[in-house]
């Protein structure tokens, strides 16, 4: 893609993201809000194909639509409201929200500007991703593998905590029940 | 080697989608009418046409307080989504976009589906919508991780996210052979994120239609053939997946992947009409307990031998 | 050609898609409409929005009365009504409507009002939901209209997501019906044919609310053939091989098993014991039982007796169970809610 269509794709998707992200906060209903959110992603996910981070642009995506569904199912779950039939505020804490997105704002304009950047005369690698995963993790792979797995032991062992009902309340205090004891029943038979 | 196309092929790939969407929907017509006894299943197999027509010149419904906006919005994505799906997908020798990373896109694309479902049932303020698209998200887990490992056996297989690679890897052996598990999960799932029969629950009998409840008019044309563009999308990554794509004797590499997908998207219609449907939460505990198991031992298996 | 010729020409050809709406008192003209819609290549609509033809089975006077113009209301354009009050008369009205709905001129007339009112859910504040959570409810009625729903039963439900918190039975129009009841009393032919006829449309009810589509539809032409008169001998065949796979099918039995369980303790009547799928099961044998004796004066099932219990049981069955269950222990109930009314009425 030429450099000027690059520039221009980079605005519209810029624009756009910071568009959506403004109308989150002016709907009254949930759902408008959840969707202009994804809107404002997939406006970002756009900036990241545009530096030809093809894996990383698809996944925002893939995960941003997952993400953003998901986020409706406990919505529904928690409010019964077709449509919006209540609509409702997406404000909430006005002044403390605007003082921290004012600050952090500025923070991070202000090191745009004030810090002295490094620059190279380096030419650009073949593959900028996996050079830059080779140089920030290489050495450390095996950390890395552990702290993902250490990760994910985490999580399911927070569900296994959070979880209303165990294998006691399912299946009696002996663990001698042939069926388990569900609201609905499963589709495994056991 | 798959290649990129042309770029006129951009254009041609809604007509090509379209062609098979319609020829499902004749088949599915005509089984239908065979088991109810009407009169001729030829005259069914032009049903879709006449129903077409007929939502043509039907009136859009408008409901009470409804969001209209994203209730709109549903069948469009959904349509959109379908034939961007393929978009990646090879037809002999040639896909519209070869992307470095396909099988992440045909995923991503297939994910449209549950913002689009779910929004078609919330948006028409209808509690019969409401309840059909809890349902479809709720199943979506249950359906996407067996689909995503089953995708992901395919991909280890030939070490590649990309649609042409995969290809290339079938040229001796198609990979439905040494991992059918994933070959038959994908099916499954398919058949699911594109909630058409067994897995029919968003726009079941029991809930008045369901996410369908409150559609009409072109709004219901739009969505209804969303829905099959995705199943065709589905079948026709499956061929490219796990049946050597535009791979076999004598034919033109284009006309094997046409015939192939038409046996298995004739396959997949086939088994919506000959199976009750899948109850939901039947289903969600099978996805987990024995469909997610099964196809990470396969990605287990394929990445052993790939090894 | 212009656009009103076109759309002229599109009329002219699209499929019927009737909503079949039956009150009680309905239940022979259902039964010859259903047969009819089926013969002429037509499909039935699951809702209101899909229909263009909306066909009225039974004395639509009182409250059913508005409930059929509530539905009539949601049907989009073009759009045409029948009213089927005598099952003879019923062929002769789909044909009026269909030349209607094919009738640009009569069509061209604009919808009355384009925001069709449709089931609009009503909020009822916060409860309890079975994880001890707090969320909004929902008051939403299950029937009178609605496809594969017993005839003038009406469920007044508190919906949380899909879980039915409350239920509380509602039997509106059974005095209009004025105790005509087709099963048990007034159906044409011998009670032999009759009571094989309501077992198979009741299991062909409950497998197309189960999604078995085409094992329901095969069930409905079982049910016609009977009733249509024809020989014994001929219906054994086909008869048998259906409740064969119905008895059978794996998977029927993985999805319906449990749903819908009584408990031994609530003293069901026998025919109504266990769960959805026990009472397929039942359903399935005792129209093959049934083929023996087709053409002789049996005794019929006391269906009022089996409505009373459904009616009375109704309401503790269906709490806590989510919607798509709570439809399918309906439909493997359906109380014939007729037969009800014409007892009340022959005690008074």
């Amino acid at each position: 893609m030429c450099p000027v269509w690059r520039e221009i794709v980079f605005w519209l998707c810029a624009a756009g993201a910071v568009a959506s992200g403004i109308v989150v906060f002016r709907v009254d209903s949930m759902a408008r809000a959840t969707f202009a959110l994804l809107a404002s992603f997939l406006f970002g996910a756009g900036t990241i194909l545009l530096v030809e981070l093809t894996y990383l642009g698809i996944l925002v995506v893939l995960m941003m639509i997952m993400e953003m569904v998901i986020m409706v199912v406990f919505m529904v779950m928690y409010m019964m409201n077709p449509a919006g039939l209540m609509p409702m505020s997406m404000l909430h804490n006005q002044k403390g929200s605007l003082a921290i997105a004012g600050g952090t704002f500025a923070v991070l304009a202000a090191g745009v500007y004030l810090v002295d950047w490094p620059t190279s005369r380096a030419p650009r690698p073949e593959q900028p991703v996996y050079s830059l995963g080779e140089a920030l993790m290489g050495s450390k792979m095996l950390v890395m593998i552990v702290l993902g797995l250490a990760l994910f032991a985490t999580i399911v062992a927070t569900v296994v905590l959070a979880t209303h009902r165990g294998r006691y309340d399912r299946y009696g205090d002996r663990l001698d029940r042939d069926r388990p004891d569900d609201p609905v029943r499963g589709g495994v038979g056991r | 080697m798959p290649e990129p196309g042309p770029w006129w092929s951009a254009l041609l790939l809604p007509a090509v989608v379209a062609v098979f969407a319609a020829g499902a929907c004749s088949l599915d017509a005509a089984l239908r009418a065979r088991t109810a006894g009407a009169p001729g299943p030829a005259a069914a197999a032009l049903l879709p046409v006449r129903s077409a027509a007929g939502l043509l010149v039907q009136q859009r419904r408008r409901t009470p307080a409804a969001d209209t906006l994203l209730w709109r919005t549903a069948g469009v994505a959904l349509l959109a989504a379908g034939v961007l799906a393929s978009l990646v997908t090879p037809l002999g020798r040639w896909s519209v976009g070869d992307l470095s990373v396909g099988i992440v896109w045909f995923n991503a694309m297939e994910i449209v589906a549950w913002g689009a479902v779910w929004l078609a049932g919330w948006g028409a303020n209808s509690m019969f919508g409401l309840v059909a698209g809890y349902r479809f998200v709720a199943q979506g887990l249950a359906y996407e991780l067996p689909h995503m490992f089953a995708l992901t056996s395919a991909a280890i297989g030939a070490g590649s996210l990309r649609v042409a690679d995969v290809v290339a890897a079938q040229r001796d052996l198609w990979f439905v052979v040494w991992m059918p598990v994933a070959f038959v999960v994908f099916l499954l799932t398919v058949l699911a994120m594109a909630f058409r029969p067994p897995f029919d629950q968003p726009t079941g009998q029991d809930v008045a239609g369901g996410v369908l409840a409150e559609l009409s008019g072109v709004d219901r044309l739009v969505f209804l053939a969303g829905r099959w563009v995705l199943l065709v999308s589905g079948a026709g990554m499956a061929v490219a997946l796990f049946l050597g794509a535009g791979g076999g004797p004598l034919l033109p590499g284009w006309l094997w992947s046409v015939l192939k997908t038409a046996a298995v998207l004739a396959v997949l219609v086939w088994a919506g009409h000959r199976l009750p449907a899948v109850r939901m939460e039947r289903f969600a505990e099978v996805a987990w307990l024995v469909l997610i198991p099964a196809t990470l031992l396969q990605a287990l298996f394929v990445s052993i031998l790939v090894l | 050609m212009d656009v009103t010729d076109l759309t002229a020409l599109l009329l002219r050809r699209i499929p019927v898609r009737p909503l079949v709406v039956t009150v009680p008192g309905g239940t022979g003209a259902r039964l010859r409409v259903e047969r009819l819609i089926r013969t002429r290549g037509w499909y039935p609509a699951a809702s209101p929005a899909e229909a263009n033809l909306l066909v009225v089975a039974g004395p639509a006077t009182g409250e059913p009365a508005d409930a059929v113009e509530h539905v009539w209301e949601q049907l989009p354009a073009p759009r045409a009504r029948a009213a089927v009050l005598d099952p003879g008369h019923a062929d002769g009205e789909l044909a009026a409507a269909e030349a209607t709905l094919r009738d640009a001129f009569r069509q061209r007339r604009p919808a009355p009002d384009s925001v069709h009112g449709g089931a609009e859910p009503e909020m009822a504040g916060r409860g309890e939901d079975r994880d001890g959570l707090t969320l909004d409810q929902l008051h939403v009625p299950l029937g009178p209209v609605l496809p594969g729903w017993p005839a003038g039963l009406v469920v007044r439900t508190v919906l949380q997501g899909d879980v039915l918190q409350e239920a509380e039975v509602d039997t509106p129009g059974l005095a209009e019906a004025g105790g005509r009841t087709w099963w048990w009393g007034e159906g044409p032919g011998p009670p032999g044919r009759r009571r094989a006829a309501r077992h198979l449309d009741t299991a062909a009810t409950l497998l197309s609310i189960a999604g078995d589509d085409r094992a329901a539809v095969a069930a409905r032409r079982l049910r016609d053939g009977v009733l249509t008169g024809l020989a014994a001998a001929e219906v054994a065949r086909p008869l048998h091989q259906w409740a064969r796979r119905v008895r059978r099918s794996p998977l029927l039995r993985w999805s319906l098993a449990g749903v819908g369980a009584v408990p031994a303790d609530a003293a069901p009547p026998p025919e109504l014991a266990g769960d959805a799928l026990a009472r397929l099961r039942r359903h399935a044998t005792a129209a093959e039982a049934a083929l023996d004796r087709f053409d002789q004066d049996v005794p019929l099932p006391d269906w009022a007796e089996q409505a009373q219990w459904t009616v009375e049981a109704l309401p503790w069955l269906l709490r806590g169970s989510e919607l798509a269950l709570a439809r399918l222990t309906v439909a493997s109930l359906d109380p014939d809610l007729e037969a009800l009314a014409a007892r009340e009425v022959a005690g008074a």
